[in-house]
């Protein structure tokens, strides 16, 4: 009866047929004799025909971005162009920080998604646009901006008497609110003393508005000298846009494996801290069983 | 003398899974254990402590989707054959284990399960709302709603949307328990700015945000954590607390995890004898958990090397944990009360299920705690949201920082690699819904029906489980079905009714098999 067939309880045992026997090797390589039938649910489409962009802040140092345009949107926009024009007009991604103006251009297919790095607490604005080195930027789909969490404790305080907090006090309340961290802040100083020196130094070409060497970027963490390396045949300006958006991430991770903080007087800048109490969310159970979905957690970090 | 407040909430959530279609099916078996570990474990220690005089109060959220599984008729009736099997098995087991060091386990194990089939059956007549529902009308229980299906409201693609999952949810609650609710907890306490408006326009007070929402919020909150904030709309937001979080929480040093109490990971539909076991099983006789754990957790050992379970040991415990809980409130508030300037508000959520399904004495846990609380000292006086906003009108207006509860505080737990596929047909299905509903913005009949249905499928797809268990890698196969089923059953509703061919015996069936929310009406969508 079909009522009582559910293929999560059930194994399919269909005899294997008679194989040749280098069949049967490749066989025994590529599939299982038993197949465990899987429910992978009913179909959806693929794509929806239909030009669209959206952005999604997944944290504060973190943007996905997915889009999809019809191959006759480029085509009837380059139309308008002589040929020899169009012919210079490829896709791009433009991802705007509308604080101070930043402008970053990558170059994309019609069809797919994109995860930006970027900075806590500004706002974003992404589009998708066709760009040529002669005529310029044309945009074409605009997604709503996105604006990143702040990462880090508000420098505002109240103009209420009765609601200001500030120095040794606000220190003592994010101590009693759980951020042990913060209670043993490091000034800059001490951040730079502890991250690998190449590091430091790019640090502070950077922050002196220089431009880097080859042999500063090869002196990086591999993970970063990759990217950048690949961003420098594309050109200097998307290497120093790539060098600042990666930077905070870098730090983060580099500063996190002795103290989830750092900061100075004036201009605090506390690093996201890790919530790994108190959540059912990130609450690390054993993971031997299925457990409630509503409490299961798992390698999350 | 009074030194400050406590709240204690509890989150209790499941995803809707209901299938019709089959016999018995695995992940139903969520609900039936958390219906005999959790929500009937909670209804007798809080009926108990109302029949004795004791005064408390305490915040729970029941969740929309939650509520719909305990009032439906189909999966009651499941239940009731499953706690009848149990009550069988235990039966089994007091004589199996005659003379042995399980015996007075295997005693409690049957007490529990023939109490909680009692209950089930004769007390609430198989609706366990009616119970919740009574704790609240009795001023015991402060129950507060959540989203129609737990959906991540930040991801969602705009405020329609956003507005139709809290509407829902709302209007649901009203269904349920006779009452709107004055308070919400945002689905994985997912927060941004922008979403105290629509909790405004529900006419709701409160919602919860965990600790980083208020701390990096701005401007800085004088009274950090300890105190609300009230949102440019009005609405006050509460933050948890990670001291109280971290001592039920914590992996470490987290009262669950003492060797007195019972261990979660050995069950005897893992340990007991294949063939002794198989009736209880499921027809496929696959090993699974059945609820019946005669291990305590006995230090960092494997799980062959666990010692029997004391429940008298475990007793002993409770009281130790509750004595230390209360003595570290005590420290905190007074504490606090000097630091802020005002009486405290402690805010300790946690998920409901932790109580009694993982942490098996977390009930009687409560129990002991809320009687200490009761009889042994007036410092600590358990509140709830609500009571807090009417003793303390004023407080500092602050816009909080988006966060949520997840790891690392943010969105990354629902948004990765392994989830990001989800988002385009999401989007795409909540775009195409509100379409619909403003092309037929009066239906009646069929196609009232047919957007009903479609409105149905979009908020089950938006549950916020299904890209969390992919991420957690645990029955990741389910998930990703139960997401593609949605948006299929979406797709060919909008496809129809499009079309005006819309296929009624097609649209009865997926009725019966989604049939959460029955009140829904799809003019939501409208605004």
């Amino acid at each position: 009866m079909v009522t009582s067939y559910n293929p999560y309880l059930t194994h399919t045992t269909e005899p294997i047929a008679e194989v040749h026997i280098t069949e049967l090797i490749d066989e025994k390589i590529t599939k299982p004799s038993q197949e465990i039938f899987i429910d992978k649910g009913l179909d959806i489409p693929e794509t929806y025909d239909i030009d669209t962009i959206r952005a999604m802040v997944q944290d504060p140092f973190h943007i996905w971005v997915y889009w999809n345009v019809r191959p006759e949107v480029f085509d009837n926009l380059k139309a308008i162009f002589p040929t020899t024009i169009a012919a210079t007009f490829f896709p791009v991604l433009k991802l705007t920080e509308l604080t101070y103006g930043d402008v970053t251009f990558i170059k994309i297919v019609e069809s797919g998604d994109y995860w930006l790095s970027v900075f806590p607490d500004r706002k974003y604005r992404v589009e998708v646009g066709l760009y040529s080195d002669e005529r310029g930027y044309i945009r074409i789909l605009e997604a709503d901006e996105v604006v990143t969490p702040r990462g880090t404790i508000s420098r505002n305080v109240d103009p209420e008497p009765e609601y200001r907090i500030v120095g040794k006090e606000f220190v003592e309340s994010l101590q009693a609110s759980g951020f042990a961290s913060f209670a043993g802040v490091i000034g800059p100083d001490r951040a730079m003393e502890n991250l690998p020196e190449d590091v430091s130094e790019v640090i502070s070409v950077v922050s002196a508005g220089e431009e880097l060497n080859n042999d500063q970027i090869d002196n990086l963490p591999p993970k970063i000298r990759a990217l950048l390396k690949e961003m420098q045949l594309e050109g200097e300006e998307l290497t120093w846009l790539s060098l600042l958006h990666l930077l905070p991430e870098y730090l983060r991770e580099t500063i996190g494996q002795f103290d989830e903080t750092f900061d100075d007087a004036l201009h605090p800048h506390h690093l996201s801290p890790r919530f790994m109490v108190g959540s059912s969310k990130s609450r690390p159970y054993p993971k031997r069983k299925p457990w409630m979905p509503s409490m299961t957690t798992g390698a999350l970090n | 003398m009074e030194q400050g407040y406590l709240a204690l909430i509890l989150h209790a959530h499941l995803p809707f899974v209901r299938h019709p279609e089959f016999p018995e099916f695995l992940e139903e078996d969520w609900l039936y254990e958390a219906i005999t570990e959790t929500y009937i474990p909670l209804l007798f220690v809080f009926e108990n402590l109302l029949a004795a005089g004791i005064k408390f109060r305490v915040t729970m959220t029941l969740t929309p989707s939650l509520c719909e599984m305990l009032a439906d008729p189909l999966l009651q009736s499941r239940y009731s054959a499953r706690i009848a099997n149990l009550v069988k098995l235990t039966s089994s087991e007091i004589v199996r284990t005659k003379d042995t060091p399980f015996a007075d386990s295997a005693k409690l194990h049957h007490e529990h399960f023939v109490a909680a089939q009692q209950l089930f059956e004769e007390k609430y007549q198989r609706n366990l709302l009616s119970g919740f529902k009574s704790l609240q009308d009795a001023g015991v229980l402060e129950i507060i709603t959540c989203a129609a299906t737990h959906g991540f409201l930040p991801l969602m693609s705009n405020d329609t949307v956003k507005r139709a999952q809290i509407q829902i949810g709302c209007q649901n609650y009203a269904k349920h328990f006779g009452r709107w609710p004055k308070g919400i907890w945002l689905p994985e306490c997912a927060y941004q700015p922008g979403i105290e408006k629509l909790l405004t326009e529900a006419g709701l007070k409160f919602f919860i945000v965990d600790s980083h929402s208020i701390m990096f919020g701005d401007p800085r909150p004088r009274r950090g954590i300890f105190a609300p904030v009230l949102t440019p709309s009005g609405v006050a937001a509460f933050a948890r607390d990670v001291e109280t979080s971290e001592q039920v929480w914590s992996a470490t040093v987290g009262y669950p995890g003492h060797p007195n109490y019972r261990e979660f990971y050995r069950d005897i539909g893992w340990d007991a004898e294949e063939e002794y076991i198989k009736p209880f099983l499921h027809s496929d006789g696959k090993r699974r958990n059945l609820g019946i754990k005669y291990f305590r957790v006995t230090g960092k050992v494997d799980l062959h090397e666990k010692e029997p379970y004391i429940p008298d040991l475990a007793t002993q415990t409770i009281i130790d944990h509750a004595n230390h809980f209360i003595v570290s409130r005590l420290e905190q508030m007074r504490q606090l009360n000097k630091m802020i300037g005002r009486k405290p508000i402690v805010v300790s959520p946690y998920d409901a299920e932790l109580f009694g399904h993982w942490w098996f004495e977390g009930p009687q846990f409560l129990n002991v705690l809320i009687k200490k609380l009761h009889y042994e000292q007036n410092e600590i006086t358990l509140i709830t949201p609500s009571d807090y906003l009417a003793v303390f009108t004023d407080n500092q207006t602050q816009v909080p920082s988006a966060s949520t509860w997840g790891a690392e505080g943010y969105n990354r737990v629902w948004i990765n690699n392994s989830t990001n596929w989800i988002y385009p047909h999401q989007h795409m299905a909540e775009r195409r819904m509100i379409e619909l509903a403003r092309r037929y913005p009066n239906a009646s009949g069929l196609l009232a029906r047919a957007l009903n249905q479609a409105a149905r499928e979009l908020v089950l797809a938006q549950s916020s489980d299904w890209a969390f268990i992919i991420t957690t890698g645990t029955m990741v196969p389910y998930a990703i079905k139960r997401f593609k089923d949605h948006i299929h059953r979406f797709t060919r509703l909008y496809d129809d009714i499009r079309a005006n061919k819309i296929d009624e015996g097609w649209l009865a069936d997926v009725e019966s098999k989604d049939n959460a929310f029955g009140e829904i009406n799809y003019q939501i969508y409208q605004r």
